[in-house]
């Protein structure tokens, strides 16, 4: 069982990798499909990876195929 | 300063005196655990006794060494060797000691006199083509002892005169950030064993206006096969098709340096990847195969990426990988030496990435390390 991060840690490292990268992420809407929000595949593999690499968590480690989430809200609850 | 009759000398602790003699005994193996560069002088340039058959260069497990001892026909005359790449455990190989004695490929030769120092390891296949070459070229060599550092060499060497030397690229690198190659008088610089890359060829020659710059492509089985000494990184499209001295052609196969023998009939592809430059007039090196990792769909060479880190001023050196992902394939990660680790200079080298590199070719996690280790032949370990 590994330590959950909240979803504003999540969305900070986020927002971090899109100023680093000048990505316009629009996150006022957390329900919209994913990658509508800014993020494309390269973006979510990324981040999913600097969260692993940072904090050891990767809530999608044990799925059999990988399915990204339908929505930015899906991917923070992934980590809460 | 007395030359002997083969036109060379060995040069240990700054005092001249011959090569050291292999022993005339009625040993049929003579075995070298820690060489000097007087012992391969030695057994490449003086007569080689009748009854010795085989020399083995290096610290074997006993049964390899028995499995060699009972190989070796009397006919043979061949050394046992490791040699390595640049990831994994060094492999043994068993080299025909001809090879050695043949004189490397190299481009015209030095005027006046040419006193050479290595930075391999004596019992690396490396150490024995520069050995090689001194004795084809009538040169002089410096003989060392083993176990200095890399900067008690440059002082040794730089003390007894040495103004030809020959390392590989890594090494290069770490020496002129040391400063330690400060106003050396060089003639000659031989790179060799690692893709030696425009940046480092460009710093050598702002460095060492009076040198040389030479970049050396070898393999295991073949030696040294063809050198560069235009300045320029990879070599001229019109080698390709010509003899490169081992009675063999080169060529391109599979994305791949091959060697082609015309006798056999038959194609060697090596695993250094290349690519002819958009004019065609140029092949660059790729990097091994097993360096083109797939992102996403998007094939990603390792070593294209390693060469444009090392274009930036800050960067001391660098190590690039590919990391697992289950969504794109695999990612890139990098290890980089800074010159200066401020959070600057790292905002810097990033933001130089992002426009000088796709998007996919962008590492996604960077590692900011105080070294790049090197091996024992003063190539960048793998990971």
């Amino acid at each position: 069982m590994y330590e959950k991060l909240g979803g504003d840690k999540v969305l900070s490292v986020i927002k971090s990798y899109c100023l680093e990268n000048q990505i316009v992420l629009d996150s006022t809407n957390l329900s919209a499909p994913i990658f509508d929000c800014g993020l494309d595949s390269l973006d979510f593999a990324a981040i999913v990876a600097l969260l692993e690499l940072e904090f050891g968590i990767d809530p999608f480690r044990n799925s059999m195929e990988a399915t990204y989430p339908a929505s930015l809200q899906e991917f923070l609850d992934a980590y809460s | 300063m007395n030359k002997s009759q083969t036109g060379y000398l060995s040069y240990p602790d700054g005092t001249w005196c011959p090569a050291a003699p292999i022993p005339k005994s009625s040993e049929v193996i003579h075995l070298y655990d820690q060489p000097t560069t007087s012992d391969l002088l030695g057994v490449y340039a003086l007569a080689w006794p009748s009854n010795l058959i085989a020399v083995a260069f290096g610290s074997f497990h006993p049964s390899i060494v028995q499995t060699f001892i009972r190989e070796v026909k009397s006919s043979d005359k061949t050394i046992l060797i490791k040699t390595s790449g640049t990831a994994g455990e060094p492999k043994i190989s068993v080299i025909p000691m001809e090879r050695m004695r043949r004189p490397n490929a190299s481009s015209s030769e030095l005027t006046g006199e040419n006193i050479w120092g290595h930075f391999f390891d004596n019992t690396r296949i490396a150490a024995h083509n520069v050995v090689a070459h001194v004795i084809a070229t009538n040169g002089t060599i410096a003989s060392r002892e083993n176990g200095l550092s890399y900067d008690e060499l440059v002082s040794f060497y730089r003390k007894v005169g040495v103004n030809c030397i020959s390392l590989t690229p890594s090494l290069a690198r770490r020496l002129i950030t040391s400063r330690a190659m400060s106003d050396w008088k060089l003639k000659q610089i031989t790179l060799g064993g690692e893709i030696a890359d425009q940046y480092l060829l460009d710093r050598l020659g702002r460095l060492f206006p009076n040198a040389r710059v030479t970049h050396v492509y070898a393999s295991t089985e073949n030696g040294s096969l063809f050198s560069v000494s235009d300045g320029l990184a990879g070599f001229p499209a019109s080698m390709l098709g010509k003899n490169v001295g081992v009675g063999k052609v080169l060529t391109i196969s599979e994305g791949a340096l091959a060697l082609y023998d015309p006798i056999l009939e038959k194609i060697d592809v090596t695993d250094d990847l290349v690519a002819l430059d958009a004019s065609a007039s140029r092949v660059f090196f790729r990097g091994r195969r097993g360096s083109i990792i797939n992102v996403g769909g998007r094939k990603v060479s390792l070593q294209h990426i390693k060469q444009v880190i090392l274009e930036d001023k800050g960067v001391l050196d660098c190590e690039v990988f590919g990391l697992d992902d289950k969504f794109l394939g695999n990612l890139v990660g990098a290890r980089i030496w800074l010159k200066n680790s401020s959070e600057l200079a790292k905002t810097e080298i990033q933001r130089f990435l992002s426009a000088k590199l796709e998007k996919w070719e962008r590492p996604i996690k960077i590692v900011w390390v105080d070294s790049i280790e090197l091996n024992s032949n003063g190539k960048a370990r793998q990971n």
